[in-house]
């Protein structure tokens, strides 16, 4: 069986000196590409971070049963832990504008990898990526937020594709949403979704689910010291994995992470 | 958690048919993880988030939000209050206030504690609850129905009144399960005069727990401080139906409705003669308003939703309006512990009027004034030139995991002991992934070259980004010297950044006969040291023909088929007689690993690489495919070198 994305009949070196880059980094890229032309730049933190930028600046006071919505890894001081969410790093980056006498409006993406105690199998891994966008500005409303998303994922397709909204939670962004998109093949010439096919994306439903998102919460802007009633924004979390298996069908998780060259010399 | 359509429809007498009401609570509320028949019934599955779960957790709290999303009238109780007699007073004790919010009870005597009746079993049945006796499933159905747990106690173990209050050191109890839990100071009770009872808001205690024999009892309708509830459920490892509701915080109010329904049921399916309800409130709340401008709501949604249209849906949430000159006064009722700003009111305005109408918007470009932090962006455009520059020397890049069986930092809570630590460096693991990718290299001087961009943590407190290379070879191929790849790869990574001096090396490592090197540097240095660099287009990075299939599990086999062909021929030619004469086992394609002509022939070599995705090929099958290609070869001409 020829791989169909190789060009000619023959390999002409007996040597494979050809380089790869991963497809995390790939996907990384495309995604930052396409946020840059929107003005967005890049911004990470650590990956060991503490119990306030993790979860009391986001709104998951300790004791509450939010917590228990991210299984988490802690270190044994039972203060640090793996960030379990690349949203950690819009605390930080708000706090750093301040001190730096800066101030909104801003756009950043924020990718990184993040952290789950949960058992792992070809869907879940105790690591993964995550992209987190922010934006903050005066009066950003949820038509924002939609119009970024479709902007982004209409790029990414290179075809025009719908988001839909539905109500979720999130302790740092309220209203909160889990976001969907029209399935990458199952739609009409009107963009809209079909129903019904024998689907791996959408398993038939038409919709691809894709992520969290929401508007920033006030307890997020006022943990850092910024004007809740001035400034709002909105903020999401695409998988980068998820978007990887969904660009090439791969079907096990796992497999980003196993070093083997037999998958990387594909990408 | 699982609901019965036939018990929603109680609450809400129009209820729309179920896969309607799946759908408005998917766009409206909450996700539907499943919708499925049961017998006469239907069951939704429906994941309840820790916003909602002091009110939703029952079958009153979604037929409220139901009736909110399709506009529907909700019917009124039907319970009616069961008559206290003349019994012996009930004490009660809060010892902690804080702990205990309310306590509710009633005695009764002279019940007949026997199996429920059918509707009973099964309507808690469809939820997947199990039928213990008419008095605990009663308590179940009335927890499922308004999210209140409930607990009954047999009157004649009980030695006293009823305290509520924290252990004592060496107390112990015997659960309902049988098991034996040592309490502490830290963790909460139920006890009479002589010593626990249950463990508060958690499980009870088999000392005066109901059975068949039970003849009177005593009723428990309360409330515990959610955070307190949530520890000691915790520590004790002992999550409930009772403390998952507890630890979410429930309305104070709910107690002595569902002391209602508990007597008016029990009254019904048991009987007996009820005494005077208890009800020792030590702290009530009020829910303050939430002071809002109408427009308000509508710029935080990006769509005007008319003035009437917001006051309409806050009244089927329960919430009230009251209008002032600067804005309104909204207060939520008393179940919504949830509405305590103005976002929450965007939210519930946002989610039932349906955000589907909502139509996308962008705004204007950022000024170039606009605030952004530099160091990330530069560690980021630095991170795809090296990664550039090596992709550009052969180097393949591996994501490794941050888990590992050795290091300096250690995790609480590891998934298993081999992944107990952080990584301290990144070349371990990468030298390893050397070792194991040269096993599956097509030629013995072929090298396996990778390299890993990643976080590592060699200290406690101190995280750090590096970059590992690696280079390895099968075995030293005669008369050559180790190979100087590695360092011309590091060259050019230098080169990359714009450094002319050596690049920040942490460590490394090669084998005795040099075939495997590793080195490792501070790629954050290596950031520092790139300055101002001008961006690389991200679509640099991209390989727009990537396509993937699985890698078979199962070993490959090697054939090499060489032949003697026109001076003037292309190999493609007879590549495209092999691909054709090979068939669905040979990986890849043939590749040409000699060349050279001859008395104006040409000899070309080329290795096939034969693997299945269903077995492991035995030598006989390899051996048929590379008879084949000769065969096809032969037919076409060409004279195959033996």
């Amino acid at each position: 069986m020829v791989s169909p994305s190789k060009k000619g009949l023959i390999q002409y070196s007996k040597l494979n000196t050809q380089g790869h880059i991963h497809p995390l980094t790939q996907i990384i890229n495309e995604v930052v590409g396409i946020f840059r032309e929107l003005g967005f730049t890049v911004a990470d933190g650590p990956e060991i971070e503490d119990e306030y930028h993790n979860f009391d600046a986001l709104n998951v006071p300790a004791g509450h049963p939010a917590r228990d919505m991210q299984d988490t890894f802690w270190l044994p001081d039972g203060k640090h832990l793996l960030r379990t969410q690349t949203s950690a790093v819009q605390v930080r980056y708000l706090a750093e504008m301040l001190k730096q006498g800066g101030e909104p409006p801003l756009r950043i993406l924020a990718p990184g990898k993040v952290f789950r105690q949960e058992a792992t199998d070809a869907r879940h891994e105790s690591q993964f990526h995550q992209i987190e966008g922010l934006l903050v500005d005066e009066n950003v409303s949820v038509a924002h937020l939609k119009g970024y998303l479709e902007k982004f994922f209409s790029g990414l397709y290179s075809q025009k594709t719908p988001v839909r909204l539905r109500p979720s939670f999130f302790p740092f962004v309220e209203p909160g949403f889990e976001f969907d998109l029209v399935c990458i093949k199952c739609r009409d010439e009107k963009d809209e979704p079909i129903r019904g096919n024998a689907c791996s994306l959408c398993s038939g439903t038409g919709w691809i689910e894709m992520g969290g998102a929401g508007l920033v919460h006030p307890h997020v802007f006022r943990s850092v010291g910024l004007a809740d009633k001035k400034w709002s924004g909105f903020a999401f979390g695409i998988g980068v994995e998820r978007l990887a298996m969904l660009k090439w069908g791969v079907e096990d998780i796992r497999i980003f992470f196993n070093g083997d060259i037999r998958f990387l010399q594909q990408f | 958690m699982l609901f019965s359509y036939n018990w929603l429809k109680k609450h809400v007498p129009d209820l729309p048919e179920p896969e309607k009401l799946e759908d408005g609570i998917i766009f409206h509320a909450f996700e539907v993880e499943g919708l499925a028949k049961a017998e006469g019934d239907w069951t939704l599955d429906i994941k309840v988030l820790p916003d909602r779960a002091h009110d939703c957790l029952c079958h009153l709290g979604i037929a409220r939000e139901a009736a909110a999303i399709f506009d529907l009238p909700l019917t009124k109780p039907i319970w009616e209050e069961v008559k206290p007699g003349d019994l012996e007073p009930l004490l009660i004790r809060i010892e902690d206030e804080k702990a205990c919010r309310r306590y509710v009870g009633r005695r009764v005597n002279n019940v007949a504690v026997f199996e429920s009746p059918d509707w009973l079993k099964k309507s808690l049945a469809v939820i997947g609850q199990r039928s213990i006796n008419s008095v605990v499933d009663i308590a179940n159905y009335v927890m499922f129905d308004l999210g209140q747990p409930l607990h009954a106690f047999d009157a004649d173990k009980v030695e006293g009144g009823i305290k509520a209050r924290f252990a004592k050191p060496g107390e112990k109890i015997i659960t309902l399960d049988g098991d034996e839990v040592a309490l502490d100071e830290s963790i909460f009770i139920i006890a009479d005069d002589v010593g626990p009872l249950a463990i508060a808001g958690i499980k009870g205690g088999q000392k005066a727990g109901v059975t068949k024999e039970t003849k009177k009892l005593i009723l428990e309708a309360a409330n515990f401080d959610p955070v307190l509830i949530r520890k000691i459920a915790s520590k004790i490892k002992l999550k409930t139906d009772a403390s998952k509701r507890f630890e979410n915080e429930l309305a104070r109010e709910t107690a002595s409705e569902a002391m209602k329904m508990f007597s008016a049921m029990l009254k019904e399916l048991v009987g007996g003669e009820y005494g005077e309800v208890v009800d020792v409130y030590p702290a009530e709340r009020q829910l303050s308003p939430i002071k809002i401008k109408p427009e308000f709501i509508s710029q935080r949604l990006g769509i005007t939703i008319p003035e009437g249209e917001i006051k309409k849906i806050f009244s089927r949430l329960g919430l009230d309006v009251k209008e002032e000159d600067d804005g309104w006064l909204v207060a939520p009722p008393f179940w919504r512990l949830d509405l305590t700003e103005e976002v929450n009111l965007v939210e519930e305005i946002g989610r039932i009027f349906g955000y589907e109408g909502i139509k996308p918007e962008i705004l204007p470009p950022l000024s170039a004034k606009a605030y952004r932090a530099e160091h990330f962006e530069q560690q980021f455009l630095v991170a795809n030139l090296v990664r550039r520059a090596l992709f550009k020397s052969g180097f393949t890049e591996v994501y490794g995991y941050a888990f590992t069986d050795h290091g300096e930092v250690k995790v609480e809570n590891p998934l298993a002991a081999d992944k107990a630590f952080l990584r301290a460096n990144l070349i371990d693991w990468l030298g390893t992934k050397l070792k194991e990718n040269l096993i599956h290299v097509i030629f013995d001087d072929e090298p396996v070259k990778i390299f890993e961009i990643g976080t590592v943590f060699p200290q406690d407190g101190w995280e750090e980004m590096r970059l590992a290379i690696g280079l390895g070879y099968r075995k030293k191929i005669k008369g050559t010297e180790p190979p100087k790849e590695l360092e011309m790869a590091v060259a050019s990574v230098a080169e990359a950044i714009g450094w002319s001096g050596n690049l920040p090396r942490v460590t490394e490592s090669a084998s005795a006969d040099g075939l495997h090197q590793l080195v490792e540097f501070n790629f954050e240095k290596m950031v520092d040291m790139a300055g101002p660099v001008s961006a690389l287009p991200e679509k640099e990075m991209l390989n727009q023909d990537a396509s993937y299939r699985p890698v078979s599990p199962y070993p490959r086999i090697i054939r090499d088929v060489a032949v003697w062909v026109p001076a003037d021929m292309g190999a493609e030619q007879v590549g495209e007689i092999i691909i054709e004469a090979a068939g669905e086992l040979l990986l890849d394609k043939p590749i040409l690993f000699d060349e050279f002509k001859k008395e104006g022939r040409k000899s070309l070599a080329f290795r096939l690489v034969l693997q299945s995705y269903e077995k492991t090929l035995s030598d006989g099958e390899a051996n048929k495919v590379a008879e084949g290609v000769i065969g096809a070869l032969e037919k076409a001409d060409f004279e195959v070198r033996k």
